[in-house]
């Protein structure tokens, strides 16, 4: 026994060390036949089989069912809007000058007041808004009755120069046309230049004061468009006002930036639609009923039908009795005034909207209008510290008015009784949806809402192209359905279209474009099927395919593993006998 | 065809008409069980489609009905009484009987060109085979219940019985048929192809590919002539999408005995197509792999492609796998040598006792969920196929001793 075959009887368990045993072992193993060619011929082929199906339908077929789609998006032209580079938003507003025949050099004047408006607006730098001041042919003096024609002629405002000889320099602004007359000291012979020079000054300051308001709040809006277009990721008009709080250049007065910021916090998010809900609210059972359709007809439908190139409305009206305010709220008796009153702290919660069926059905947005009569025993009930004594606004909701009746008040409120009422849910209307408070002429201030809203809507809707730009970039695994895609360029197709409009100072179509584009920008961003995969991360993919795949592959990769081996084995044997 | 066999097929249909007569309400009991009526063969829905047919609308309307617009025509000019439904009912089996008769006595089973087994003479007698499938519960409950499965398993028997004589036009014909019924027939073609080739008795033989490429022409034109008559009588091509549409993306989510509606209750959105794809590659997958591998025994590949696809098609019953075990009884000469005869014995009827115990136990009691259910039919999809890979091995066995008989009776060990 050598020292090997030592080593090995030690490794072996007892009973294996008998040599004999082992070879009798060995004996009785014998190898297999070889297999018949043709066996073997027949196993490839099934192998290969399996494995064409696989290849040839099964990997076509995954990547066709699990790509995901997305449609082309014009990207860069999506991110050019949103940073404001393919639409300088301009409002080039139309005055027309109507001289009086006697005025002596009119063309010159309206140069004069054109260089200091020119003049002004170099000073702030990009305003939007272009005075361009043109002399009134003579036919249109028959136009300033028809307010029709006025629209059609894109008059932003006519201004008639009228000689008075009573009190100077003075303007007055006519409520239901855009009119305004200028009186001006009828001229000497020998002061001719001075009067036209300060006729002029008064003119060009007029003008400043008709539309700053609008301008001051249109610059508002469009601040965060061009002077910082990353940080533009919201769509909402209150996020718009959130970021222009934070950008307000310094040389603004403050007084100023807070006062448009409180008159953009009461106006309703715009929609091309509203409902408009009028509720007489009584403390006790009278009065039963009120006038309201006419009242409507007589005093609202009027401003309703001006605002319609603007919004449609919608209106319901209900009558609710034993309506008491809430229980926070108690009236205080005020010796002075002879009358209830009500702190302003008090205004916030004076709608009882546990008990009050305010909550709206219509998909459109909501404004509330109450009519409130108090209870008799409290009765005259007042507001002394507000601006109206007996009405208020409650800011995007809608407004109140208290109607303080006798005390043997009608069954019936009849419309004459409503008038007030109507009137003051006019104002509130018209600030709620945005109008801004001055001047007097209401086609000037609705005008100026049109042109208001447009560059709202511009701004909406391109920034919410900018956002579902960042957004398809920063997922790129979400997919882009067509509809997405054709929404977008309809979008941006209307936005250009609205750009044309505004520039050609046509502004109740370049409204109507950028409301379309608006609609379909939310609806490409809002698309459902889009985020679907957003919260798929790829190894959540590993552990959809390889509960199934992985047991389904290991035998044919393992055939083709055994094949392989056969194949290189033969070779090899091959080889050797070569 | 001996008197035994008439005798068996004689009692076979009596028991059949006896169920349908003694008990009324068994076909309708039946017509709602989930495993044995699906949505693309219940009785119930045919009957809606029926009527909608008859009453000028469409049938496809509504997305109930989702069979072969050719039903719809047989039915409608038959006269509507209970009585002549259930004899066609008992008819089709009847002809479903002698077609295993046929099969069997033509000994394809045993002995094909490039094969004979060693254990022919262990081989049932054909009234036996019939028997299996006469008096096979499964087969039973599925004539009572009524499903359309009857008449596509029917026609894939009589086109079997055609090609084991070498009769390839009507053995085509009848697939065709079947597969224009419920789709997966055609998964069938090559293997009866094979078949055909070699069981046709013309002389000089044609060669294995003119021989294919006239039966495929022969086959899709046939396909096409149904497909054109179906436009006839409906009058559109709807059919297409509510018939093999449903097959291909189960919109119909119903529970049954197989193994897709919980997965894709289950599947993620995205993945749904991909899956479908993948399961349904996954019944082709196998065709050609068992055709090369059973090349000996086309019968034999035929009987196991039934078998895999009464496990994985979209829309099983336990009808498939009635006909599966019925023709798995023509290779009753290699039982001996299948391992699990008596595990798969008992967990077939573990499987079919505690079904619809736990169906019930799910949907009408309440204490269970859908998992009780599914855990079944996983058990009942396990079985089969353990029944598909233990007969496929006894089969491989017994073509394995043809050539090395100094093996019979060793064990076999993988290396």
């Amino acid at each position: 026994m050598d020292a090997n075959t030592q080593l090995r009887d030690a490794a072996l368990p007892p009973g294996f060390q008998d040599d004999t045993n082992a070879a009798a072992a060995e004996a009785t193993y014998k190898n297999p036949p070889p297999e018949a060619p043709e066996t073997i011929r027949t196993r490839s082929w099934v192998i290969a089989s399996f494995w064409i199906v696989a290849i040839f339908l099964g990997l076509p077929l995954w990547h066709a069912t699990t790509t995901i789609y997305r449609a082309p998006l014009p990207m860069q032209e999506m991110q050019n809007w949103s940073e404001g580079k393919l639409c300088k938003t301009e409002f080039p507003l139309l005055v027309e000058v109507e001289a009086p025949p006697s005025f002596p050099d009119a063309e010159s004047l309206l140069k004069t007041v054109q260089h200091a408006l020119d003049d002004a607006n170099d000073f702030a730098a990009h305003k939007p808004h272009h005075l361009r001041l043109r002399l009134a042919a003579k036919k249109a003096k028959s136009a300033t009755e028809d307010p029709k024609a006025d629209k059609d002629e894109n008059v932003a405002c006519l201004l008639r120069l009228l000689p008075d000889s009573r009190n100077g320099f003075n303007h007055t602004v006519h409520s239901s046309s855009r009119t305004v007359d200028i009186h001006y000291p009828p001229p000497s012979s020998s002061s001719q230049s001075s009067i036209s020079a300060g006729l002029a000054k008064f003119v060009a300051e007029i003008l400043e004061v008709l539309f700053w308001q609008e301008q001051e709040l249109i610059e508002h809006l469009l601040l965060p468009q061009t002077s910082n277009p990353g940080s533009l990721n919201a769509l909402s008009s209150q996020s718009v006002d959130e970021s222009r709080d934070k950008k307000t250049p310094p040389a603004r007065p403050r007084a100023l930036t807070a006062d448009i910021n409180r008159r953009m916090s009461r106006v309703v998010k715009y929609s091309p639609s509203y409902h408009l809900t009028f509720s007489l609210f009584t403390a006790t059972s009278t009065p039963a009923s009120w006038d309201i359709e006419s009242a409507i007809s007589q005093y609202l439908t009027p401003l309703l039908s001006a605002l319609s190139s603007i919004s449609n409305f919608t209106i319901s009206t209900q009558v609710q009795y034993y309506a008491s305010i809430s229980s926070s709220v108690t009236p205080t008796y005020d010796e002075q005034l002879h009358a209830w009153t009500l702190k302003k702290e008090d205004l916030s919660s004076f709608i009882n909207s546990a008990e009050w069926p305010l909550a709206s059905i219509s998909n459109d947005p909501n404004l509330n209008f109450i009519l409130y009569i108090p209870h008799p025993s409290i009765t005259p009930l007042t507001i002394p510290s507000a601006l109206h004594s007996d009405s208020f606004l409650l800011p995007q909701w809608g407004g109140v008015t208290i109607l303080n009746l006798d005390q043997n008040p009608a069954e019936h409120l009849s419309h004459v009784t409503l008038k007030p009422a109507m009137e003051t849910f006019a104002t509130h209307l018209l600030a709620l949806l945005g109008a801004p408070p001055h001047p007097a002429s209401l086609p000037i201030r609705l005008d100026s809402l049109t042109r208001q809203r447009s560059a709202e809507v511009l701004v909406s809707a391109s920034s919410t192209l900018g956002s579902l730009q960042r957004l398809v970039n920063a997922l790129p695994s979400i997919s882009i359905p067509a509809t997405v895609s054709t929404s977008v360029k309809d979008s941006i197709r209307h936005l250009s279209l609205a750009c044309e409009e505004l520039r050609k100072g046509s502004f109740v179509k370049a409204l109507e474009m950028g409301r379309v584009a608006q609609e379909e920008a939310e609806k490409a961003f809002f698309e459902r099927t889009m985020v679907a995969q957003v919260y798929f991360p790829d190894e959540h993919k590993l552990a959809v395919y390889l509960p199934l795949l992985g047991p389904v592959s290991v035998p044919l990769v393992l055939g083709i593993f055994r094949e392989v081996k056969r194949v290189l084995a033969e070779r090899r044997t091959r080889q050797g006998i070569s | 065809m001996d008197r035994r066999c008439l005798l068996v097929i004689g009692a076979g249909i009596l028991l059949r008409l006896v169920l349908f007569t003694a008990f009324p309400s068994l076909p309708t009991t039946l017509a709602q069980r989930v495993e044995i009526s699906t949505p693309v063969t219940s009785y119930k829905r045919l009957q809606e489609g029926i009527y909608l047919y008859t009453h000028g609308v469409s049938p496809y309307d509504g997305g109930v009905f989702h069979q072969a617009p050719l039903l719809l025509s047989l039915f409608s000019i038959l006269p509507p009484s209970a009585i002549v439904t259930n004899i066609l009912y008992v008819l089709a089996d009847l002809l479903s009987a002698v077609s295993l008769v046929k099969i069997a006595s033509s000994g394809v089973a045993t002995v094909t060109p490039q094969h004979v087994s060693p254990r022919k003479d262990n081989s049932w007698p054909p009234w036996a085979t019939a028997a299996a499938f006469l008096f096979n519960p499964f087969s039973i409950a599925t004539c009572i219940a009524r499903p359309t499965i009857v008449f596509t398993n029917c026609i894939v028997l009589h086109a079997v019985a055609a090609a084991v004589q070498g009769r390839r036009a009507p053995a085509f014909v009848s697939l065709a048929m079947a597969s224009y019924l419920s789709l997966y027939p055609i998964l069938l073609f090559p293997p009866l192809l094979l078949l055909t080739y070699d069981c046709s008795k013309t002389s000089p033989k044609p060669s294995i590919q003119a021989f294919s490429a006239v039966t495929t022409v022969l086959f899709s034109t046939v396909l096409m002539i149904y497909f054109k008559l179906s436009h006839l009588l409906t009058g559109s091509w709807e059919f297409v999408a509510s018939t093999y549409g449903v097959h291909l993306l189960l919109p119909d989510l119903t529970p049954n005995v197989g193994l897709w509606w919980y997965f894709f209750i289950e599947m993620f959105d995205s993945f749904r197509a991909f899956f479908l794809c993948l399961f349904q590659l996954h019944l082709l997958i196998y065709v050609p792999g068992i055709c090369l591998r059973l090349r000996k025994q086309p019968l034999f590949a035929l009987i196991t492609l039934v078998g895999i696809s009464s496990i994985f098609k979209s829309y099983p019953a336990v009808g498939d796998t009635g006909l599966y075990l019925s023709l798995l009884a023509l290779y009753n000469h290699v039982f001996a040598t299948m391992r699990y005869s008596f595990f798969l014995a008992a967990a077939v009827l573990y499987a079919t006792f505690l079904g619809p115990a736990f169906y019930y136990l799910w949907v009408y009691a309440g204490s269970g969920n859908a998992n009780f259910f599914y855990a079944i039919t996983l058990v009942w999809s396990i079985v089969n196929a353990l029944i598909v890979a233990d007969a496929l091995y006894a089969v491989l066995r017994d073509e394995h001793e043809t050539e090395r008989p100094e093996l019979i009776g060793k064990d076999v060990v993988q290396i």
